[in-house]
């Protein structure tokens, strides 16, 4: 009786002690183990959404480079970068064929930036490729295209205003005194008439001239034309039925402008 | 009659000794269970945790050719880092392994490789290929100029 008491108590003995080790491996080693597991694991799962995000803004990005040369022989070229995605843009680098410039420029969203105009080396014959880098990893390449320098000067776009007429108002439905003749002036900013009383026909089908121009930038844009008498005129005359600025934005915009006249009344417009 | 008593109360330790006995195998047993086992799992906590760290970096790495230049007979390669961890890179040219030591580009970081010596002629296509030492690959074609 004395024996089998004892041997219950040492079997309680045990089995709490036994109960309260496991306990303890359970508290101070398994559940810390699953902790830093777990925290390794939500580490990597943050860092896995950072990494998202930063390859989303990447795809995001969305540059356009434009370079110019300042003028048909210069050494400088003007470059500006227009910010077409939805995300702030950081340019770190521009490249100018094998020679890096270190940048550090913010573009924010749908914005431009006119960069300080480069000073270059012109090597006959050379070509030069211009690259701009963003922080994010992207490489944009010149809009333009890659510049050419040849025969001494620079090889550009050709630049110019594309002037369309409508249909010339046949004799039966014509309401104003307009005969068959224009003549076209374009004169640059500096009041210099690059296009001095051009002269056109205006056909009974649409008419159309090219007026080249060497450089971008705003002109004004006068057309006349000739015209029967009336209007306080005792014989034909020129009358003017246009006169507006237009402006080549190049190389942000296009080189050629095309201006789509339309006839109102006695004047020309431009929709 | 003293015989009988001097036997009770030698039977009246035997059991406490052999509890205290017992006592203090299970404790040490389960002492050292105790202490396998909590080094155990730390060292897989540890393992598990370096691991995973591994995998973050590897995963992490972000990096770019940005530009190659060749100038007979000198095949240059710049790289930028814009990840957010350091790298170990080479690149790799056909079967030209390039260079001999890891270049370590910091995070956000430059590097020119130092010019490889590579004979191409104008027009030809080159595969490059840039790889960190923790496995990632970047791919360059390059047009050689005239």
């Amino acid at each position: 009786m004395s024996t089998t008491g004892t041997s219950c108590r040492r079997r309680g003995t045990s089995t709490i002690m036994g109960t309260l080790i496991f306990v303890g491996i359970i508290f101070s080693a398994f559940i810390p183990m699953m902790l830093v597991m777990r925290q390794a694991d939500t580490l990597h799962e943050m860092r896995k959404h950072e990494l998202g995000i930063l390859d989303q803004e990447r795809a995001m990005e969305n540059l356009c480079l434009y370079v110019c040369p300042q003028g048909i022989d210069s050494t400088f070229l003007d470059v500006t970068i227009v910010n077409k995605g939805n995300v702030v843009a950081h340019v770190i680098k521009i490249w100018i064929n094998d020679i890096d410039y270190p940048m550090n420029v913010e573009i924010p969203s749908m914005s431009d930036e006119e960069l300080e105009p480069f000073e270059i080396t012109l090597v006959e014959g050379l070509e030069y490729d211009i690259r701009a880098m963003t922080d994010r990893g992207n490489v944009y390449t010149s809009e333009t295209g890659i510049l050419s320098y040849q025969d001494g000067k620079w090889v550009t776009e050709t630049l110019g205003f594309r002037l369309i007429f409508p249909s010339r108002p046949g004799k039966g439905s014509r309401t104003n005194r307009w005969l068959n003749e224009l003549r076209v002036t374009i004169i640059d900013k500096d009041g210099i008439e690059l296009y001095s009383d051009y002269p056109m026909y205006w056909a009974i089908s649409a008419s159309e001239n090219f007026f080249e121009l060497e450089f971008a930038g705003t002109y004004t844009i006068i057309i006349d034309i000739w015209c029967k008498e009336g209007g306080g005129y005792s014989g034909q005359h020129w009358e003017k039925i246009y006169d507006d600025d237009h402006s080549i934005t190049w190389p942000i915009g296009d080189p050629v402008i095309e201006i789509k006249f339309q006839i109102d009344g006695d004047h020309l417009i431009v929709p | 009659m003293k015989e009988i008593e001097r036997l009770k109360e030698r039977r009246a330790i035997a059991p406490v000794i052999s509890a205290l006995i017992l006592s203090a195998v299970v404790l040490t047993v389960g002492g050292v269970v105790w202490a396998y086992s909590q080094g155990a799992m730390t060292i897989s906590a540890e393992d598990y945790a370096y691991s995973v760290i591994n995998m973050t970096d590897t995963i992490s790495e972000r990096f770019i050719v940005e530009h190659v230049a060749y100038v007979n007979p000198n095949l240059n390669v710049w790289i930028y880092n814009y990840g957010s961890v350091d790298i170990e890179v080479k690149i790799q040219v056909g079967i030209i392994t390039h260079p001999a030591a890891w270049i370590e580009i910091m995070a956000g970081g430059f590097a020119e490789v130092e010019p490889l010596s590579y004979t191409a002629t104008s027009g030809d296509e080159l595969s490059i290929r840039a790889y960190t030492r923790r496995g990632n690959n970047v791919y360059y074609r390059y047009l050689v100029p005239s």
